[in-house]
């Protein structure tokens, strides 16, 4: 480029942002409190390279470099706890990804108005019941002593097995159970996205003589790709981070060999045992996995449809 | 559009009809049953729930959860206080989330990516417990209402949303048409982008809404006020009461207790979900599929 | 003349200004911050509407602002405290955790016994009378004290593991025995599956043997007792002890594996709950209450059981024994079993030491700890005489000494619109207004039980009463279980641990609990081979079992 060029470039790009004041005052109230509440703490990110204690506080405390990582990298868990958070999370995300979307086009395409609010308000439910209550009520459906499943696979001449108790079991129950209390939680997003599709491309297409299933496919689906993306993209930035809650309320003593994941392994590290640096440690290593994940598929969702998060 | 509908459905599209009714009423009803459940057994003798004996009807019906729930000052403090940073934290949020996202949808916005980097990358890395607790106490808002209004109203994951909602719906087209009629940008936003924008305005307001409906987390680590404390973090103390206790002292005080711990957990889902369940039909007549774009187009 | 008398008068008004300043100044009441913890069930708003806490405030001139920590959630609170600014003290025992203190020693205000002695004279004397040593116990390996001790003692129920109930109407009904060895539980048990053993026609609705593995009293690892094996997972007691007193491997012995195989067999024979391991707490009551379960380790039945009439049925029984075994169980402390070394900290942030340790002497005279613990004596319990009546208010000191300090929980009658009213006018007399109409729970109401000052408990079970809380399992340590001279003759005293060693166990020992649970759970639904067995030990050497009982045995002989 010419320097004059690259010069006009700049002054084009200062006459707009002068241009768009606006949107930069828009912008402020988030971004200050982003700085406030976000970044300003950072700076504890430290703890993870200190042997943090509360007497000396986070800027006090010993400088102990890599030992924490050491630990972690060097611990006998440590290719058990990573591959199984990888596991169940891309599990979940499959399973998880594709069914609230197919929901919400079910849900925008039944004919009646009313059935169609009925069944959103039903569907979205489940989210509200705590993780605590819902494992409490598998575990009383599926007892063998005692669950009515199990009195319904009797009747059909089948034998029951322990469902909650099988390692072999936990991923599925853990990846379904959270498919369906939260399918109709996550359609919303995509319906709300299919709203600001134009009815005139529906319009169009029916006097072109295209079928119902035709239209979801070449209009629906496309209208609420962007969304899609985006929502793949955030996904896979969690990749690392599964929740804590229902894991650590699923385990017990026969699937710890699938169960132990990387968020109950800090919680008992870092909460139960009080050990804040280790924890501050681990922490960090999963965010940045996370963040290389984000960025990595932010960049391949770009390429390949446009769509991307910067 | 109601007319071409009733014109052209052909055999196919009875058939896809038909699937859709199919399909969708399997979701309902496997949704629907472990509410109904939650319901009965929130009334149902625990022992009767807890041995799977439940199955659609309540049995040995008793309301001693609700009765004891209702006894507690407690319940009526956390009502009104989650009613309090619901509404507020609501308001705040949209108010501070909506324009960040409308401008970062801009692509005509300089540094957009640079602002929208900045944003992201706080959804992966922040200080932690301990950090945020001294930042919070360096400012002074350790067991204060606003704190707990202000904090996680904000959340980067909606402005994404936003932004991309904004990204796909609001024609390029549209803006530059009226900038050239001279609308200025806060005017666009407010006459033009926020009517379009109504269905992801109910979705972030429903998001802000449930978060701040469900969240105990603020409460518990930043204030120590049994009087600031929002109803969330009181049902799970319920939820967590300690069952296995050992050095209660009167039997039948004891007795009362262990019916009331069991039967509990569902009262508490009941009574700490029924409002905010409410609040979603009301917010679906804003998810109505494009008018407005057609009509603004023309 | 004028003068004089105005002189005078002037001089008169000086002096009482400053006679009332100074007794003003005296009067000024000390402000304390102290952090404790409250309970759920706790149904005042706020402690300072407890009345003990007002009498607490009026006799040692102090105003408290409490900081009330939500009970089962105190983790993330305590930890943002310490981050933050700190109270003056912590009344707290149940989670001030040694690791705590010893990770965070320049936080506390160090105590040394002169002043224990000095200005706790009442806790001093208590420990004197009832604990040998025990300055060691609250000595911390810097040779420093930082709390003053409170909590329950059992000085009789000194086992916190789970022991066995069987249910004798069920044995009577089949016309059985109490089994005493192995091999007649399993043909008892036999018989609970096979027979309609309670009674309701239906004869495959019993469970004879249930167990849960998600509560530590309950779960399956307590019956190694009988091969020998005091083991207890609530504390991840994996170890035992040999003769001389020494710390020695458990879970790598052929006791073990033996145990194992033996309670695989009960599983495949259906004569165990296999769901014991994956269900829940209130799966495991429910089928206690519904009186399909025959026999039980646990707590004791009224834990699990609501109707007194089927949790009398429950009687404790000595663990069957194994042959070439001896039956051996767990031990807890003797002295300090229930008690809390840190139950009232004193911060750096405190300027008035003197006067808190004032307000803890006040609290450990043996009343007043009684009804800092369960509230107003009289109105919610009282001191009771060897026939277990009540002493009532025209009790003396030396009545109450006579007793020895015996108590009960008071119960009312509130079945009848009479009863009730009498109840309810009873409360309104004692100033108990905001408890009227409510369901409330005795003591957790109105006391602080979580940090009660020290008391002794055993004696309040010495009662012919079965259906008291507690005096089932009571019953069942001093007339069952001690006679059959079950229990571990050594015990794993309290000793601390250094901050660096606790560092180092816990990252030696990450996922050791894991390997052992796993392996107890898989073993027994499916069974033992070699293999299985020789690459469990395999694990076990990975996750440095041998550093294990090694930690617990320099523990134990103080030498860490």
């Amino acid at each position: 480029m010419q320097p004059s060029v690259k010069r006009k470039h700049r002054q084009q790009t200062i006459r707009r942002m002068i241009d768009n004041r606006a949107l930069y005052l828009m912008i402020l109230p988030a971004f200050l409190y982003i700085l406030i509440f976000h970044y300003w703490p950072m700076y504890g990110v430290q703890i993870a390279f200190r042997n943090f204690n509360f007497a000396d506080g986070i800027t006090g405390s010993k400088w102990v470099g890599m030992k924490w990582f050491n630990y972690f990298f060097h611990s006998n868990n440590f290719s058990t706890l990573v591959r199984n958070t990888l596991i169940l999370s891309f599990y979940d995300l499959l399973a998880g990804f594709p069914v609230p979307i197919l929901l919400a086009l079910i849900m925008n395409a039944v004919p009646s108005r009313r059935f169609r609010k009925v069944s959103q308000t039903i569907t979205y439910l489940p989210h509200f019941i705590s993780v605590i209550v819902l494992v409490g009520m598998m575990n009383s459906m599926f007892s063998v002593n005692s669950g009515w499943v199990s009195t319904i696979v009797r009747a059909l001449g089948g034998t029951p097995t322990y469902i909650m108790g099988e390692a072999k079991y936990f991923r599925h129950v853990y990846v379904w159970s959270g498919v369906w209390q939260q399918m109709g939680w996550n359609s919303i997003i995509y319906l709300a996205a299919l709203t600001s599709i134009d009815p005139g491309l529906h319009e169009a297409a029916m006097i072109d003589g295209a079928g119902k299933l035709r239209r979801i496919i070449s209009i629906d689906l496309p209208g609420i790709l962007p969304t899609m993306s985006i929502m793949l993209i955030l996904r896979f930035g969690s990749i690392m981070s599964l929740g804590f809650d229902k894991v650590y309320s699923m385990q017990n003593a026969l699937n710890y060999s699938v169960s132990e994941v990387l968020s109950t392994h800090i919680y008992k590290m870092g909460i139960q045992s009080t050990k804040y640096s280790y924890s501050a440690a681990v922490s960090l290593f999963n965010n940045v996995i996370n963040f290389i994940m984000l960025v990595t598929v932010n960049r391949i969702s770009g390429k390949l449809s446009g769509n991307s998060l910067w | 559009m109601k007319r071409m509908n009733m014109k052209r459905v052909s055999a196919g599209d009875h058939l896809t009809n038909l699937l859709f009714y199919v399909l969708l009423g399997v979701f309902v009803v496997l949704c629907f049953y472990p509410i109904w459940y939650v319901l009965v057994a929130s009334i149902s003798d625990p022992t009767y729930v807890n041995s799977g004996a439940l199955i659609t009807l309540p049995r040995g019906v008793h309301f001693t959860a609700y009765k004891y729930a209702f006894d507690q000052p407690q319940l009526w403090i956390g009502y009104g206080n989650t009613l309090c940073y619901t509404f507020f934290g609501t308001l705040f949020g949209l108010c501070v989330c909506i324009p960040c996202g409308y401008a970062l949808s801009r692509q005509d916005l300089p540094f957009r990516g640079i602002i929208m980097g900045i944003l992201v990358f706080t959804m992966y890395f922040s200080g932690g417990l301990i950090p945020t607790y001294v930042v919070i106490n360096t400012l002074n808002l350790v067991n204060t209402r606003i704190l707990l209004i202000i904090l996680g109203s904000v959340s980067v994951y909606n402005i994404v949303l936003i932004r991309t909602f904004c990204q796909s719906s609001i024609p390029e087209e549209l803006r530059e048409a009226a900038s050239i009629d001279g609308c200025s940008n806060t005017r666009f936003f407010f006459s033009i982008v926020l009517p379009l924008s109504k269905a992801i305005l109910a979705v972030i307001a429903l998001y802000i809404a449930v978060h701040h409906w469900n969240s105990y987390y603020n409460a518990l680590v930043y204030t120590t006020d049994t009087r600031l404390q929002p109803l969330q973090l009181y049902l799970r103390q319920l939820l967590l009461i300690n069952t296995g206790a050992e050095d209660l002292g009167d039997p039948d005080a004891l007795k009362e207790m262990q019916q009331m711990i069991a039967s509990i957990r569902y009262a508490v889902i009941v009574l700490s979900s029924l409002p905010i369940m409410c609040l979603y039909p009301f917010l679906q007549k804003y998810f109505v599929q494009g008018v407005m774009i057609g009509s603004i187009k023309s | 003349m004028t003068k004089r008398i105005l002189t005078l008068a002037l001089c008169l008004i000086l002096a009482l200004c400053a006679l009332t300043a100074a007794a003003l100044a005296d009067e000024e009441p000390v402000e304390l911050t102290i952090c404790t913890v409250r309970r759920t069930t706790d149904i005042t708003s706020s402690y300072s509407e407890k009345h003990w806490v007002q009498a607490l405030e009026k006799a040692c001139n102090v105003k408290i602002k409490w900081i009330e920590l939500l009970e089962g959630q105190t983790d993330e609170q305590l930890t943002a405290l310490l981050a933050g600014d700190l109270p003056d003290i912590f009344w707290a025992g149940k989670i001030m955790k040694d690791s705590i203190i010893s990770q965070n020693t320049s936080l506390w205000r160090p105590l040394t016994e002169e002043e224990i002695r000095t200005y706790v004279p009442n806790l001093a004397n208590f420990l004197d009378e009832n604990v040998d040593d025990w300055l060691n116990f609250i000595t911390y390996p810097d040779g420093n004290i930082y709390g003053l001790a409170g909590g329950k003692m059992h000085s009789t129920m000194h086992t916190t593991q789970g022991i066995p109930y069987i249910n004798t109407q069920w044995l009577e009904r089949l016309g059985l025995e109490k089994p005493t060895t192995m091999e007649e539980l399993k043909q008892v048990l036999i018989a609970f599956r096979d027979q309609d053993a309670n009674g309701n026609g239906d004869p495959n609705d019993e469970i004879p043997f249930d167990f849960c593995d998600s509560f530590n009293k309950t779960q399956l690892i307590n019956c190694a007792a009988s091969w020998g094996l005091p083991m207890y997972n609530g504390g991840n007691v994996f170890y035992d002890f040999d003769d001389a007193g020494n710390v020695v491997g458990a879970v790598n012995t052929d006791a073990y594996r033996s145990f194992l195989e033996f309670f695989y067999e009960l599983g495949q024979e259906k004569l165990i709950n296999l769901e014991g391991f994956s269900q829940s707490y209130d799966q495991f009551t429910a089928n206690c209450n519904a009186d399909r379960v025959g026999f039980f380790w646990g707590w004791g039945p009224c834990n699990y059981i609501t109707d007194s009439d089927l949790f009398l049925q429950f009687e404790a029984m000595v663990p069957p024994t194994v042959e070439g075994y001896p039956v051996k169980m767990y031990t807890a402390n003797l002295d300090f079993a229930n008690a809390f070394r840190n139950d009232f900290v004193i911060t750096r942030a405190c300027k008035n030491w003197e006067k808190a340790l004032e307000v803890w002497n006040y609290a450990s005279e043996p009343t007043t700890a009684l009804e800092i613990c369960n509230g107003e004596r009289f109105l919610f319990w009282d001191y009771v005489d060897a026939d277990g009546n009540f002493l009532g208010e025209d009790a003396t000191e030396e009545d109450i000494k006579a007793c020895g300090y015996h108590y009960l929980v008071k119960s009312y009658d509130t079945s009848t619109p009479e009863a009730l009213a009498a109840y309810n006018q009873l409360l309104t007399d004692w100033n108990y207004d905001w408890l009227v109409g409510k369901t409330f729970t005795g003591s957790n109401t109105t006391g602080l039980v979580d940090g009660a000052p020290l008391m002794l408990e055993a004696e309040n079970y010495e009662t012919d009463d079965l259906t008291v809380w507690g005096v089932q399992r009571y019953v069942g340590i001093t007339d069952v279980l001690e006679p059959a001279n079950v229990f571990c003759p050594y015990y794993m005293n309290k000793n601390i641990v250094p901050a660096e060693a606790q560092e180092e166990f816990d990252f030696m020992t990450d996922g050791l609990y894991e390997v052992i649970r796993g392996f107890c759970a898989t073993s027994v639904m499916n069974g033992v081979t070699d293999e299985s067995w020789s690459s469990y030990l395999n694990d076990l050497n990975t996750y440095n079992y041998d550093f294990y009982v090694d930690f617990y045995n320099r523990l134990f002989h103080n030498e860490l």
